[in-house]
Order: structure tokens, then C-alpha cells, then sequence
């Protein structure tokens, strides 16, 4: 076959200190006819066309150099290259501090001479490659679970039914990256162990890189998937998670039938995998948002239309709200008014929230009363003392609840809420298992007040 | 249990330093080793680039001058150190040999071999 230069990209993972998978394979790929060129990021090698000739292939390990440029750019790089050439090596490439060579001669002196500096090198190398990527994974989930934490303190109610799709996330970036990189991490100290003592004697060990122990951690982070999936659809009551396990089942079918290849290689199959779940991942992250925005969307529709006085256009609700103006004694025109109503649901939380507002365009729009109100069920009591506490200290800038005559409202505590001296008809009510923050326009009258606790204590 | 760095030195090292003891280039110290050991050690660029990295460290070896990028080196007084006290080791661990098997060893001469103690075995090949 009469030699050209053309280049080839070929697809092949290796764990990173597995220099026997890869010195087997470029070896085979020299009697097919290619030679190892340089290295691409995501597990590509490129290789150009030879001669198909048996060539002897050594894989290095430089750990005082911390990526390809400062190996490229040293000042003893020549100095070493020859030094290499000597005995027959050239360089082929080089990859964070991982250098390739290759060798033409029958028999040539092997690169490595001496187990235990070959052992030194590689572990210094290792450490620093799989340090950086575990310190990642595990700053970033530290980093998680304080921001969740954060939004805890500052809204539990709130956090409650946002877990779900954070969660989601979380697991899958770490199912993702903790698979491939601590089954590397572990099945080089595993190696490493045997090759100590083996170099203690001095004897080389091949290099072995477990795919069970990379299927028994998927298999693992799978399982946790789905109980997190389950746990946090019952605690938001969003039901989006139902519908990205879904997504995580078609993933690891999709899994099984690609670990199942019997012709592809292990390499091919890591990749293909590492694809695969970039790609679930994408789509998870995508499409969980918009189901989540689905199931969130107010149970509430409007029925009208209208442009206000500044050109903005208004919605008409006609909810069927919990309580009205009109059920407090008060006689107002019903078309007057929008009547609005969000319900959310979760198994620790049910939240109401319900106006009747009057539309912009009304006569005596300042003279006619108007009401907004949440309900909070909370099942749980401490989370119950907790929202209480929190809602009294916010908004100190503007305003303080005061404590008020909780027996008008025939309620286990009442606060009144004043802002700048002002009294601003603002309620904040304690029930059992219940919080009602209660907003009028008006004075509300004994009476009337009895009557809000009834429907809504 | 594991070796202290270069408290006992592998035949490589030892050779390595032992080429030092004159000023000598990093390339030609692989054709010396070859030489001395008349083939029995060889010495990979690999492993010699490490060693002579890990020596320059050590303080065990300096470099003496740099023609182009051959860069040649010398044993340091530390070195000389270490490569002796690794001589008495080994002289030690030969001298405890003797002391074990100098009887034997002369019953093996006189008789050939042929009438050799059991216990030699094969530690008593055919002189």
C-alpha cells in the first residue's frame, strides 16, 4: 500500500493511568496501517497513515508538568526528546502530563526500566488528575447543599415546592460525573496496590480498569434517581418528577442496550454511554421545566379582557374564591370585580391564594372596598412556627407586626401589620395548622372578622 | 515495608550513579550501564530522565555544563555518600553470605559439586 498522509480520528476512552489498554491499542492500530498523531478532548485520537508495520508503543507519566503546553513549551523538552531518540523512542503525543512514544527497532530497550519510579510518576499524576475532578464534584455539591440551605432559611414554604427540579438536577450531574470518575479514581487504587508490591520485587504490572465496579455505581445512582424522584413528587406534590422518571427509565434501557454491544470495545462503549447521558441530561433539564411550568400554572383562567387607563391590557377573573366581600356584609356590584384564584399543593403544604379586586376602569375606584388572602396549611408544626417567625421578621425596613386581640378573630394568635405609624389593615392569624394573611381595604369589624375565621381559620 | 527514597538504591540507581563518579552525559550514561553490567542491566530514557530529575532534587548529582541540550552531570558529595554506604550494604549482605555458606562453599570446591551438601540445592551450581 504505497503510504499517503491523510489523518483519521478514532473514538477510544482509556482510564487515564491505563497505559496498557492504551499501548495494546495503538500497537493494533500501527499493524492496521495507522500511527497515533496527537490526542483530542472527548476520547478522540487522531492517527495518520502508514505502512501497516509492528511498532512498539510506551506510555509516560511527567507529573512535574501540568498540562500539554508546559510540556510543549519546556526548556528541557528537546533536550529530553533526544534523550529518548537515543534508544529508538520518538514522540507521538502528549496529553495533560501523559506522553506517548513510539518505537521502530525489534527489540528495543523498554521505556520504563525500573517499576517503582514508573509507579512514583504515575501516581503523582493520578492524584493531580483525579484530585482536580473529584475536588469539582464534591466542592459543587457542597456549593448545592449550602444554596439549598439558603433558600430553606430564607422561604421554606417556598423551597418546599421548588425542590423537585433542583434535586433533579443535582442527581443527575452528580450520576454522571461520580460514575466515570470515582469508578476510575477506585479501580486505580485497586491497581495500584497490586503494582506496589509486584514493584517492590521488580516486576511491572499491566494496568486494569474495572467496567463492573462503572455499571455497579450507574446501577447505584440510578436507584437513588428514582427514590429521589418519588420522594420529592411527594413532597412538592409536583408531579413533574413522574414525568422525568420516565425519562431516567428510557435512560438506562438505552443504557443497558449499549453496555450490551458485545462487538464494541469498552472504550467505545464508555463514550457512547457518556453521550448518551449528556444528551438525557439535556433533555431532562429541558424538558423537566417545562412540565414543572405546566404543573405550577394557576388552576385559575380569565373570562374577560380590558385595556386600562395606561394601555396595559387587564384579565377578568371569575373564580369561585373561598371568601368574598359580599359574604362580610358589604353590598357591592359583583361585575365590578375580578375574583381570582391559586391553589398549590404538596403533602406538607396547601396554599390558597384568593383576591377580589376591583377592575381600573371603575368609578370611585379609591372609594370601594377590596380584599386579598393566603392560606397556609401546614402539616408540619415546627415548619408552621418556623414560617410564622419568619414572616414577623421580614420587611423590617417598612413596617413591624404588632400583636392584636387574637380572640375577635377567634384564632390562637393575631398581629397586626403597621407600616411608617399606619395602620394598614393588614393581618397576620395563627390557626391550627394554619396561616392566614389577610389584606383589606377597610376596617374590618368584629363581626366581619368573626366570619373570617369561620371560612377561613 | 516500603523503601525510604534512596536509603537502599536498585541496580539502576546504583549504576547510574556509579557512571557519575566521573563527569559523564546524561545519553552516554545508558551505553556505560550496558557496558559495565556487560548487558545484564539496561536502563530506559524513561526511567533515566526520572532518576537524574530525582538525583538533581536529591542533591545527589550537579550539573557540571551544558553543550547545546546534552547536559552532563557528576557525583555530588552526597552522592558519593549514598553510593557507599550502598556498597557496605551489599558487601554487608555478601558477607553475611559467606559467614552462612563459607564451609559449604569450600566442600563444593574441593568435591566438584558432586558431593555438595543437600542444603546448598541449587545455591551451588557446577564451578
Amino acid at each position: 500500500m504505497k503510504e499517503s498522509m491523510y489523518y483519521e480520528t478514532f473514538t477510544e476512552a482509556f482510564a487515564y493511568y491505563d497505559r496498557t489498554a492504551m499501548k495494546e491499542y495503538f500497537e493494533q492500530k500501527a499493524l492496521e496501517g495507522w500511527q497515533l498523531c496527537r490526542k483530542e478532548m472527548f476520547s478522540k485520537w487522531v492517527f495518520k497513515r502508514i505502512e501497516p508495520k509492528k511498532l512498539h508503543y510506551a506510555i509516560t507519566y511527567l507529573p512535574q508538568f501540568s498540562n500539554e503546553d508546559s510540556f510543549l513549551l519546556s526548556e528541557n523538552k528537546k533536550e529530553y526528546l533526544e534523550f529518548c531518540a537515543e534508544q529508538g523512542w520518538q514522540f507521538a503525543c502528549v496529553y495533560k502530563n501523559m506522553v506517548v512514544f513510539y518505537n521502530e527497532e525489534e527489540n528495543p530497550v523498554p521505556f520504563e526500566t525500573d517499576p517503582e519510579v514508573e509507579l512514583a510518576a504515575i501516581h503523582k499524576s493520578m492524584m493531580k488528575h483525579s484530585l482536580i475532578k473529584l475536588t469539582l464534584v464534591f466542592a459543587g455539591l457542597a456549593g448545592l447543599i449550602f444554596y439549598f440551605f439558603l433558600k430553606f432559611n430564607d422561604d421554606p414554604i417556598k423551597f418546599f415546592f421548588s425542590i423537585s427540579g433542583k434535586v433533579n438536577t443535582v442527581i443527575l450531574f452528580i450520576m454522571i460525573f461520580v460514575c466515570f470518575n470515582l469508578s476510575e479514581f477506585i479501580s486505580y487504587c485497586r491497581w495500584r496496590k497490586k503494582a506496589v508490591a509486584a514493584a517492590s520485587l521488580g516486576d511491572f504490572t499491566k494496568t486494569e480498569f474495572s467496567d463492573k465496579l462503572f455499571t455497579a455505581f450507574l446501577v447505584i445512582m440510578t436507584v437513588l434517581y428514582v427514590a429521589v424522584i418519588f420522594i420529592t413528587t411527594i413532597l412538592s406534590g409536583n408531579l413533574a418528577g413522574l414525568w422525568l422518571l420516565g425519562f431516567g427509565a428510557i435512560y438506562v434501557f438505552l443504557s443497558a442496550i449499549v453496555d450490551n454491544e458485545k462487538e464494541k470495545s469498552q472504550g467505545k462503549k464508555r463514550k457512547a454511554l457518556s453521550i448518551l447521558s449528556f444528551v438525557m441530561l439535556f433533555v431532562l433539564v429541558v424538558a423537566g421545566d417545562i412540565v414543572k411550568t405546566h404543573y405550577e400554572n394557576s388552576d385559575s383562567s380569565y373570562t374577560e379582557t380590558y385595556i386600562s387607563d395606561d394601555g396595559y391590557e387587564q384579565y377578568v377573573y371569575k373564580d369561585d374564591i373561598p371568601l368574598k366581600i359580599e359574604a362580610l356584609g358589604l353590598a357591592v356590584d359583583s361585575k365590578q370585580y375580578s375574583y381570582e384564584l391559586t391553589n398549590r399543593k404538596s403533602a406538607i403544604v396547601v396554599i390558597t391564594e384568593a383576591s377580589q379586586t376591583l377592575r381600573t376602569d371603575v368609578e370611585n375606584y379609591y372609594d370601594l372596598p377590596h380584599l386579598n388572602y393566603t392560606v397556609y396549611e401546614i402539616k408540619w408544626q415546627f415548619l408552621l412556627e418556623r414560617s410564622l417567625a419568619d414572616i414577623l421578621n421580614d420587611n423590617g425596613l417598612y413596617g413591624t407586626y404588632e400583636q392584636t386581640d387574637e380572640t375577635v378573630w377567634k384564632a390562637e394568635k393575631a398581629y397586626k401589620r403597621i407600616e411608617f405609624g399606619i395602620d394598614k389593615y393588614n393581618y397576620l392569624l395563627c390557626y391550627d395548622g394554619k396561616l392566614v394573611e389577610f389584606v383589606s381595604s377597610w376596617e374590618i369589624t368584629p363581626e366581619q372578622a368573626a366570619v373570617v375565621a369561620e371560612t377561613l381559620g | 515495608m516500603p523503601r525510604l527514597k534512596f536509603q537502599t538504591l536498585t541496580e539502576q540507581m546504583f549504576y547510574i550513579l556509579l557512571c557519575l563518579k566521573e563527569e559523564c552525559c546524561g545519553i552516554d550514561i545508558m551505553d556505560k550501564v550496558s557496558a559495565m553490567t556487560d548487558d545484564r542491566v539496561k536502563v530506559g530514557s524513561g526511567t533515566l530522565y526520572n532518576l537524574l530529575e530525582q538525583f538533581l532534587s536529591a542533591g545527589m548529582i550537579k550539573e557540571t555544563k551544558a553543550e547545546g541540550r546534552r547536559r552532563s552531570y557528576v557525583l555530588t558529595e552526597k552522592g558519593r555518600e549514598v553510593l557507599v554506604a550502598e556498597y557496605q550494604r551489599l558487601c554487608t549482605q555478601a558477607e553475611d553470605y559467606r559467614k552462612l555458606f563459607a564451609g559449604e562453599e569450600r566442600v563444593c570446591e574441593e568435591n566438584a559439586c558432586e558431593e555438595a551438601s543437600p542444603a546448598l540445592g541449587t545455591l551451588c551450581p557446577a564451578l
